[in-house]
């Protein structure tokens, strides 16, 4: 089984990590999300399809006997995501999402606190989705040429999907492809998940010459980036706040190019987003766009910032 | 002659040694309270100011302690690494029974201390310092009683030792 899986199986108590185990490679193999809910199922998702965990402790595609998860499972669930320690989470838990090792994202639903009109954390867990980070090396070297501009430079890159179509999967593989070939690359991980970094050490290869500032907001860290450690390329998942369109112009102004990404679908999305003003601007000469039809991660095309069709 | 003589010096030491034995749990109970403090300051520290896990804090605790405080945190270190989901408040109820059931804490030090273990890791930073601050109340009026037990009933169990022996040997002769 892969590591990657590992870190995932290790947060389910010994009854779950059975039937996670004993489930046919090809579905290991392709899983995207478990969902564990209280008084409700464990399901699977994987190449479309879904799976529920019956009463005989087994994975199959009807719900029929599904085995029903108890509050204390998904509590038990929840603390060992969190490591038992609510208090080292208090900023992620109000955004809704963890990151554990390896960087999955872990999704918390439940009875939100509110203090100062702000999510304080969330109380009375009531189901958890964890969705699988994945690392496809080599997944980039199709359209990386598309992306160089010499062996000095690359053009600023905006990758734009909808979720689980495999942005973040593009951006890690395209970071290492350029840190291979010779680019200083500083990565903003935000959410810890393009590096995946735990104690220090990066759980998913990002090449030999990537710096990591890990758990950092964007807008700073981009900034910080710039002065601390003198990058080719800045690399950042998600962008979309209006701050991070300051920090983008910062990181121009220094020389230094850019690849992040953005939830859209067309390039008429960015031009009402946040970014609008960047992508007025013509700041990214290329735009990768994804989509999962045929299957997740396609690259459906890729233009420039006039809009004109590449491929 | 000479072996009773032998004999009774041998009694004479044993029950000296018992006595002695006795009140050297008292001195125990006390290192073991301190060294409980200073732990749990430690984790105070660690989980307020560095925001560790409580993974990490108890395996740093584990090394960096000898004698039963540092079994106490090698327990839970390893339940921990094999505990996959189970909740932390039974590891450290689990370990607080194997490590301290049979020495010199008192049934009231015990039960504060699995007390101590129900909410932990479970609650956000600022009720995590108020656990604390209640903690080292208790604890503080735990060693307090235990340093005012130990200079009461200390001395007296080491000369009890000492007397029992002699009155055993009078007895005897």
């Amino acid at each position: 089984m892969s590591k990657n899986l590992d870190h995932i199986f290790s947060k389910f108590p010994e009854s779950l990590q059975r039937a996670l185990f004993t489930l046919p490679d090809t579905v290991k193999d392709a899983m995207e999300e478990i969902r564990v809910k209280v008084n409700g199922a464990v399901t699977i998702y994987a190449s479309g399809k879904e799976y529920f965990l019956h009463q005989d402790n087994r994975f199959r595609e009807n719900c029929e006997k599904m085995r029903i998860t108890s509050k204390e499972e998904v509590l038990g669930i929840f603390n060992s995501v969190l490591n038992y320690s609510v208090y080292a989470y208090e900023d992620e838990l109000s955004n809704g999402y963890v990151t554990i090792q390896g960087g999955h994202r872990v999704g918390i639903c439940g009875k939100t606190v509110i203090q100062d009109g702000k999510v304080r954390t969330i109380k009375n867990i009531s189901s958890l989705n964890i969705r699988r980070s994945r690392e496809i090396i080599g997944i980039s070297e199709k359209y990386i040429q598309y992306i160089l501009r010499d062996n000095k430079s690359i053009y600023n890159t905006l990758i734009v999907s909808p979720p689980k179509c495999g942005k973040t999967t593009l951006l890690r593989d395209l970071i290492r492809n350029l840190s291979m070939r010779g680019f200083k690359v500083g990565v903003v991980d935000e959410r810890s998940e393009i590096a995946g970094m735990h104690e220090g050490i990066m759980q998913n290869d990002l090449g030999i010459r990537t710096d990591i500032l890990d758990g950092c907001p964007k807008d700073k860290g981009m900034i910080m980036m710039i002065r601390s450690m003198s990058p080719d390329i800045i690399a950042t998942d998600e962008i979309g706040k209006e701050e991070d369109v300051y920090a983008v112009e910062c990181a121009l102004n220094a020389g230094i190019n850019l690849i992040t990404t953005i939830h859209g679908y067309t390039f008429e999305d960015l031009m009402n987003s946040n970014i609008k003003k960047l992508i007025s601007k013509k700041i990214f000469n290329r735009i990768i766009i994804l989509s999962n039809i045929p299957t997740t991660g396609c690259v459906n095309k890729i233009i420039n910032s006039n809009n004109e069709l590449i491929i | 002659m000479i072996i009773k003589m032998v004999l009774s010096a041998s009694i004479i030491a044993l029950s000296t040694l018992v006595g002695y034995l006795i009140s050297s749990s008292f001195e125990n109970r006390i290192k073991q309270l301190n060294a409980l403090i200073f732990a749990i300051k430690i984790m105070d520290a660690e989980m307020n100011y560095s925001k560790n896990y409580l993974g990490e804090i108890i395996n740093k605790l584990a090394l960096n302690n000898d004698e039963t405080i540092g079994i106490f945190f090698t327990n839970i270190n390893n339940a921990l690494n094999h505990s996959f989901g189970k909740d932390f408040s039974h590891i450290w109820n689990d370990a607080v029974e194997m490590t301290f059931k049979t020495g010199s804490l008192s049934k009231t030090d015990i039960k504060l201390l699995k007390d101590f273990g129900k909410r932990f890791g479970k609650i956000d930073l600022q009720n995590q310092k108020n656990i604390f601050e209640y903690f080292y109340r208790r604890f503080d009026l735990q060693l307090e009683e235990a340093i005012n037990e130990k200079e009461k009933k200390s001395r007296v169990y080491r000369n009890l030792g000492v007397s029992v022996g002699i009155m055993i040997v009078v007895i005897l002769i």
